[in-house]
Order: structure tokens, then C-alpha cells, then sequence
């Protein structure tokens, strides 16, 4: 009799589990149990959008091709480049080495 | 007539003469200067290694033959070593010319200095020839050794001169750029003067960048003009190096404010 209760508690358990199974892993049971639901179908991100940038235009004013600051300008981008190319190392009229303490 | 004739070839023979004697001294400038310097060095190195060859054998062997021998290398060693510096020393001061142009009281100083060097050294020259013994070279080396260290001092100043002239071209170049640029902001401020108040403040960090550039040039100068022989002139001149970069560097953060106001003029 105990034997007949024990066997039958066990088919009713089975089932249940094979039933609890198919709801979570093929079901998406979660509207059947919620705390076990399958939390991994993936949620789509959020595509990136490109920004197109507008290219800056600025306008010349009346000085742009003024005589004068043209001069300037050219001036300018003369002496920068003296400015980089200066040579502060001398490196030809080092010292030459010359031995002293001459003795025998 | 015959004499007539001579007379005649003979001055055209002279003035000939005369003008390849002129036009060869006008090609001797600084690169002709140098190469002598250069081929005189080189000379040197090789008298020098065979004078420690012939002295090792004259301190192994202590021969006659070693000791004559010893005696003849030395003695081309100390005239190539004395070459050496007087054909430097020319092409130094061949160079200062170049790069100074202008005669200044410093400059001219230098090239006092460096004359009087190269006259002790032409004066020097024969004397090597003239000693005997090995005890009278090592005499005369040692004058010339006791005076080196003066002469170092002159060789650095000159440097320093030389690269301070460059730098210094520089920052006028810059200074009469700032007052164009400054000339020409005034001219746009009559018809309005809203935008200027940007390009002024920026004017007036270039020329406070300039200012910083000359406190450095001066700090230069006054670090040569208080060069002492020994290892402190060449850390002097390091120093002087060292504040002449960072003057050059005041100098392009000038000239970066200077084209900031050039484009904002032209493109505003």
C-alpha cells in the first residue's frame, strides 16, 4: 500500500517536472513561473546612428586679399620655417680634439 | 720702341699678377677655411698616432734610433697640433664674420682676441723645429698647453656669439612683424572696432612672447661674457646654448599668436 503512494507521488513528480520543462525551455514559460523564466533572449541593442557633420565654410572678409596682410602672412611663414631650420648646434666648429699632456 | 714694348709687357704681366693675387684672396671664405681646418685635422691624427707608436718603442727599447725617431714624430705632432688650432681658429672667425655682419663692440672684440691667438700660434709654429731633446719639446708642449685653456674660453665666446647673431636677426624679424601686424589691426579698427579686442589681446601675448625671448638672449650674453677656463666654459657655453633654444622657442609661440590674428583678419 505505502509502496502504491510512494510509486504514485513519484509518476505525479515526474510528470510535473516534464511539464515544468517544457513551459521554461520551450515554452518561454514565464508566464507560468516567473523566477525561473529563461532571461537570456537577447535584447536588441540600439543600432548607432551616423551624424553627418556640416563642413564649416567661413566666409573671407573684405582684408583676405589685401596687399598688406598677404605681405604679413607671407612673412610670417618665412620666418617660421627660419625659426625651425635655425642651427643652434654649430656642430662643424665643435672643438677639435686635441690631445694635451704630452709627455714621455 | 723696343724699350717702349718692354715696359709695357712688363706692367701687363704685374697687373695680371696682382689681380690673381686679389681674387685668391677673395676665394678664401669660410668653406675654403674649413677645409683647411679640416684636412689639417686630419693630418694631425695621423702625426699623432705615429708619435704614440715611436714613443712606445722609444719606452720599450730606449735606443738611440728610438729616441730619434721618438724625437722627429713629436716634433711633427706639436707643429700639426698648433696647425690644427690656428687653421680653427681661422675659419672661427671667417664664420663670425658671416654670421654678424654687423659690427658690433662684442664682435669686434672677438676678432681682436682671436687674432692675437692666431699670431701666438704663427709664432709658435717653429718652435718645435728649433728643440733638440725630447726635454725641450716636452717644454715647449707645455706652453702651449698653459695657454689653451684661455684660448678654449675665446673659441666658446665666439660660439656663443655666433649662434646668439643668428637668433637675434631673428627676433628683430619678428619684432617688425609684430609692429606691421599691429600697424595693420589699427588700420581695420577705424571702421570697426568690435573685432579687434580679440586680435589685440593676442598681439599683445606675441609681444610679450618677444620679451621673454630677449630676457633669454640676454641671459646668453651674460653668461659668455663671464665664461673661466676650465670645464666651466664649456658648461657656460651649454647654458647659453640651452637659453638661446628656449629664446628660439618664445620666438615661434610669437609667430603662432601673429598667424592667429592673420587668418582671423582674413577669414572673420
Amino acid at each position: 500500500m505505502i509502496r502504491k503512494i510512494l510509486l504514485s507521488i513519484l509518476a505525479v513528480s515526474l510528470i510535473f517536472i516534464f511539464l515544468l520543462e517544457f513551459f521554461i525551455f520551450y515554452n518561454k514559460g514565464d508566464f507560468f513561473i516567473p523566477f525561473l523564466a529563461n532571461k537570456l533572449t537577447p535584447i536588441p541593442s540600439p543600432k548607432p546612428t551616423t551624424l553627418t557633420l556640416e563642413q564649416f565654410t567661413s566666409s573671407p572678409s573684405a582684408f583676405a586679399t589685401d596687399e598688406g596682410v598677404l605681405k604679413i602672412q607671407k612673412e610670417l611663414a618665412t620666418l617660421e620655417e627660419d625659426l625651425d631650420n635655425i642651427d643652434l648646434e654649430e656642430v662643424p666648429l665643435q672643438l677639435p680634439i686635441i690631445n694635451l699632456n704630452i709627455a714621455f | 720702341m723696343r724699350k717702349i714694348i718692354i715696359i709695357i709687357f712688363s706692367f701687363l704681366v704685374l697687373s695680371f699678377s696682382f689681380q690673381t693675387v686679389f681674387s685668391q684672396e677673395k676665394d678664401f671664405d669660410y668653406n675654403r677655411a674649413y677645409q683647411d681646418y679640416a684636412y689639417t685635422y686630419n693630418q694631425y691624427r695621423d702625426s699623432y698616432n705615429k708619435y704614440d707608436v715611436a714613443k712606445s718603442q722609444y719606452l720599450t727599447y730606449k735606443t738611440l734610433t728610438a729616441e730619434n725617431n721618438a724625437l722627429v714624430a713629436t716634433k711633427e705632432m706639436l707643429e700639426k697640433r698648433s696647425e690644427v688650432l690656428r687653421t680653427y681658429l681661422t675659419a672661427l672667425r671667417l664664420k663670425l664674420a658671416v654670421s654678424t655682419q654687423a659690427i658690433g663692440y662684442q664682435a669686434n672684440n672677438l676678432y681682436l682676441q682671436l687674432d692675437s691667438e692666431v699670431n701666438w700660434l704663427v709664432n709658435y709654429r717653429n718652435l718645435p723645429s728649433s728643440a733638440s731633446t725630447i726635454e725641450d719639446l716636452l717644454k715647449t708642449s707645455a706652453e702651449f698647453e698653459q695657454r689653451y685653456p684661455s684660448t678654449k674660453v675665446i673659441i666658446y665666446q665666439t660660439l656663443g656669439e655666433i649662434i646668439k647673431s643668428k637668433e637675434v636677426k631673428l627676433y628683430q624679424t619678428t619684432l617688425t612683424l609684430i609692429s606691421e601686424t599691429e600697424e595693420k589691426i589699427h588700420e581695420i579698427k577705424k571702421g570697426d572696432s568690435g573685432k579687434a579686442l580679440v586680435w589685440e589681446r593676442w598681439l599683445l601675448e606675441a609681444k610679450n612672447k618677444a620679451v621673454r625671448s630677449s630676457e633669454k638672449q640676454d641671459y646668453a650674453e651674460k653668461i659668455l661674457q663671464t665664461l673661466r677656463p676650465g670645464d666651466e666654459a664649456r658648461d657656460g657655453f651649454y647654458q647659453a646654448q640651452f637659453a638661446l633654444k628656449e629664446s628660439n622657442q618664445y620666438l615661434k609661440e610669437a609667430v603662432f599668436y601673429l598667424k592667429e590674428i592673420i587668418q582671423k583678419i582674413k577669414y572673420d
